[in-house]
């Protein structure tokens, strides 16, 4: 007979860390399937077959390098990937590619983000900066030409939006900026309507396109407690109305702020980076400040910087804030409550008057 | 509660089918009983008895002599054995006084039955204390201070809501007295002389609210109210902002609140009814390292391992034996402590150890935490040995109920961290 002792408490909720990780992995592949299946239908065989290779060759350089990692440090392998989860990592920066995105690209930028965004910080759970974030920004970076010489280009609606200040009364000045570019020659190009934003049905980087594809893995995620629902909901209503008062200083339709939350990588950044755990703040206040924050910077990039996307860097940015939002919000959270909330309503308004700012100067 | 704050409790399984409906079954503690000479940490006990000294049931043996009075009742018929120093349930060795049990149960009541209906305030009080009540929801705080002088009372709170997992105690007490449950509550609410009082019970009682309700049904002030099946709802805190949506800096007093426990106040009518205090106790034994969890009566002093002996033994190698439930109880590596008079559960469970993994920072602890707290961000301060940081961040409200530690999906000991991060505050005072 052995009495043990242990501090209490002596109970334990079911869910943990490694099946949070798995049902995410589901709710990726979940989108990653709707875009093979899409690429299927809409472009042939060749193209899906290249979406899955893409995949495998990212899940082998990031596993890959986490192993190499363990080899080197003496670590045990299989211990370790149980509480480190790369793929996660690998799957999320390959849906943020494009499907014409080149092998060599894809695989470096992949060792790029778990060796430099990830295990460098100390591994799972001590990293500054979403890996994957890194690991597009490298691309952004470094590979922006290198595609498959043997896929069409094409330009995707948000390139083409983004040319124009993200002003352009869609769908029709889009296919038309898109009949006028050359580059919009090519097979996928279409003019998507509002429809077909939501359904994804349209060029772009392969998981992010489809809004109702993700809001909905998001909604089941977030219902079964494997991401904070504050996050990506502050994040799209914020950068709805910030859109919203830009776009009615130009005249544009009151769907506008629609197009900002379907194009381009927003409702994918939001469901799966900006929720990301180990790069956002802890408390929900912090966590509500950092998606404003986001889509405050999201709209800033878009309409204002030498860049046609904003979200990927407005992730970087506000993943670099954290720590000082961390701070800032410490305390007894129900004595620091009121205080919270006069920080996020000063955020609300720096956040209007930057789209005022913004609106102002592309006059 | 709020967008900011998360929801700030959780429903936990409770595991109370395992004993809700078991028989009460009584077990005899034996040759010894031990009675610990201990209350809130306080050992400053006179001893009124000698070696040899023959007691009834209800004698009174020894009291609390500091600047509390809480004295200690006999639990058996028998002969005094002396004091001896044995491990309490709050994991220290204490001063026992040990009883030899006749098994007799030959009775004295030690105070004369009182009728609450014509007793006035002052004298109620006085009843209280000279009867040792103390809160029965494990704390042990004696209840006389509650009622002391206090003035502007709205609501009186009956605490029946028993978050603790597996524990069924104060549910089979008070489907066994209802009439001193109905009695207890309605002296309670004239000794602080509050407009109303308010039964809370988990709202998935289904099968004994009718029967409360029904019970309660001839007092206009009296008020049965069905809260969350949810972990902590018995927390003082928790259950008076959810039943008047207010907060309190220290005590309920402050907004016109006094909670006290169902048991509390059956035992507070059983003893103006008969003139004995509380020298039996109502105790869950459940968990699956125990072979036949159940409600036991046991006489206070009664050593744990002869309770589970009772029910059949343990079940298991490798087990944890609880004072308390498995939230907030103590693990006790030995089970020769007693049950006192504020205990009112055993919880043992089967030994499985989890690893830990790194926090992914979910926040999750956060986002539970009753007292408004940060456990991750208490964690990390921790570590750094930040004395300042973890001031901010009000470590001092944390009350160790587990929750962190519960929620945690990495498994980690969030609420051993928040203990170790608690005891450097302290030491920096």
């Amino acid at each position: 007979m052995k009495f043990t002792f242990k501090p209490s408490p002596n109970y334990r909720q079911q869910q943990s860390t490694q099946s949070i990780m798995l049902e995410l992995t589901l709710g990726l592949l979940v989108v990653f399937g709707f875009s093979v299946v899409y690429y299927a239908m809409a472009h042939g065989a060749n193209y899906a077959v290249r979406a899955l290779l893409l995949m495998v060759v990212s899940l082998v350089c990031a596993v890959g390098t986490e192993a190499l990692w363990c080899v080197a440090l003496k670590k045990d392998i299989k211990e370790h990937m149980q509480s480190s989860f790369p793929w996660v990592t690998a799957i999320i920066l390959t849906l943020m590619c494009r499907v014409d995105i080149s092998y060599y690209a894809l695989g470096v930028s992949t060792v790029m983000a778990i060796f430099f965004g990830k295990l460098v910080f100390g591994g799972f759970g001590q990293n500054l900066f979403n890996p994957a974030a890194v690991g597009r920004a490298i691309i952004f970076a470094s590979f922006t030409g290198s595609v498959a010489a043997d896929l069409i280009s094409y330009a995707t609606p948000t390139a083409a939006i983004a040319g124009h200040n993200w002003l352009l009364s869609i769908p029709s000045s889009i296919s038309t900026t898109c009949a006028a570019a050359t580059s919009c020659s090519g097979t996928l190009v279409a003019a998507p309507t509002l429809g077909e934003l939501m359904m994804g049905t349209y060029a772009g980087a392969m998981g992010e396109t489809s809004l109702l594809i993700i809001v909905a893995v998001g909604a089941f995620l977030a219902y079964r407690g494997v991401i904070d629902w504050r996050v990506p909901v502050t994040y799209m209503g914020t950068l709805f109305v910030l859109a919203t008062v830009y776009g009615l200083m130009f005249g544009q339709p009151l769907t506008y702020g629609l197009y900002h939350l379907a194009l381009g990588g927003a409702a994918f950044g939001a469901v799966f980076m900006m929720t990301d755990p180990v790069t956002n703040p802890t408390s929900a206040a912090g966590r509500v400040v950092f998606a404003m924050g986001c889509a405050i910077l999201t709209l800033m990039i878009r309409v204002k910087a030498n860049l046609p996307e904003g979200v990927l860097y407005s992730i970087l940015l506000m993943n670099m804030m954290t720590p000082a939002i961390e701070k800032m919000m410490d305390g007894n959270q129900i004595k620091t409550e009121k205080k919270n909330w006069m920080i996020i309503a000063i955020v609300a308004a720096v956040g209007v008057c930057a789209a005022v700012v913004c609106a102002m100067a592309n006059m | 509660m709020s967008f900011l704050t998360g929801p700030m409790r959780k429903h936990v399984n409770g595991h109370k089918q395992l004993t809700d409906h078991s028989e009460i079954k009584f077990v005899d503690p034996g040759e010894l009983v031990y009675l610990p000479l201990i209350n809130m940490g306080s050992t400053a006990y006179e001893v009124l008895v000698k070696e040899g000294d023959s007691v009834k049931v209800g004698t009174k043996v020894a009291f609390r002599k500091d600047h509390f009075t809480v004295p200690l009742f006999s639990s058996v018929s028998g002969t005094v054995k002396g004091v001896q120093k044995i491990m309490h349930s709050s994991l220290k060795p204490v001063d026992h006084l040990v009883i030899i049990n006749d098994g007799k149960y030959e009775k004295e009541a030690p105070l004369k039955p009182i009728d609450y209906k014509s007793a006035s305030k002052e004298e109620l009080v006085e009843f209280m204390m000279n009867m040792g009540l103390v809160g029965c929801g494990g704390a042990g705080f004696p209840t006389y201070i509650k009622y002391r002088g206090v003035q502007g009372i709205k609501k009186l709170i009956i605490n029946a809501v028993e978050c603790e997992p597996y524990i069924t105690a104060d549910y089979a007490g008070m489907k066994e007295n209802l009439e001193d449950l109905v009695a207890g509550v309605d002296a309670l609410l004239k000794t602080c002389e509050a407009e109303k009082a308010m039964v809370c019970i988990k709202e998935t009682k289904q099968d004994f609210i009718p029967v409360l309700k029904d019970a309660f049904k001839e007092f206009k002030n009296i008020e049965v109210v069905p809260v969350p099946d949810v972990y902590p709802m018995g927390w003082e805190r928790t259950l008076v902002y959810e039943v008047t949506k207010q907060r309190y800096e220290k005590l309920p007093s402050e907004i016109g609140c006094i909670v006290n426990n169902a048991a509390t106040a059956i035992s507070f009518a059983r003893c103006m009814r008969t003139g004995m205090p509380i020298v039996e106790k109502l105790v869950t034994v459940s968990g699956d390292g125990v072979v036949e969890p159940c409600n036991v009566k046991v006489p206070t002093g009664t050593p744990a391992g002869v309770i589970i002996q009772a029910c059949g033994g343990y079940a298991a190698e490798d087990i944890l034996l609880i004072a308390g439930g498995p939230m907030m109880g103590k693990t006790i590596t030995s089970d020769k402590f007693v049950i006192g008079t504020y205990n009112n559960s055993l919880t043992v469970l089967q030994h499985k150890p989890v690893k830990a993994i790194a926090c992914l920072r979910c926040g999750k602890c956060s986002d539970h935490c009753p007292a408004g707290l940060q456990p991750v961000r208490i964690n990390m301060a921790e570590k750094a040995k930040d004395t300042d940081a973890l001031k901010k961040l009000g470590v001092m409200d944390c009350v160790e109920c587990g929750m962190c530690t519960y929620i945690c999906p990495s498994k980690i000991d969030v609420t051993e961290g928040v203990r170790r991060a608690k005891r450097i505050v302290a030491l920096k005072k």
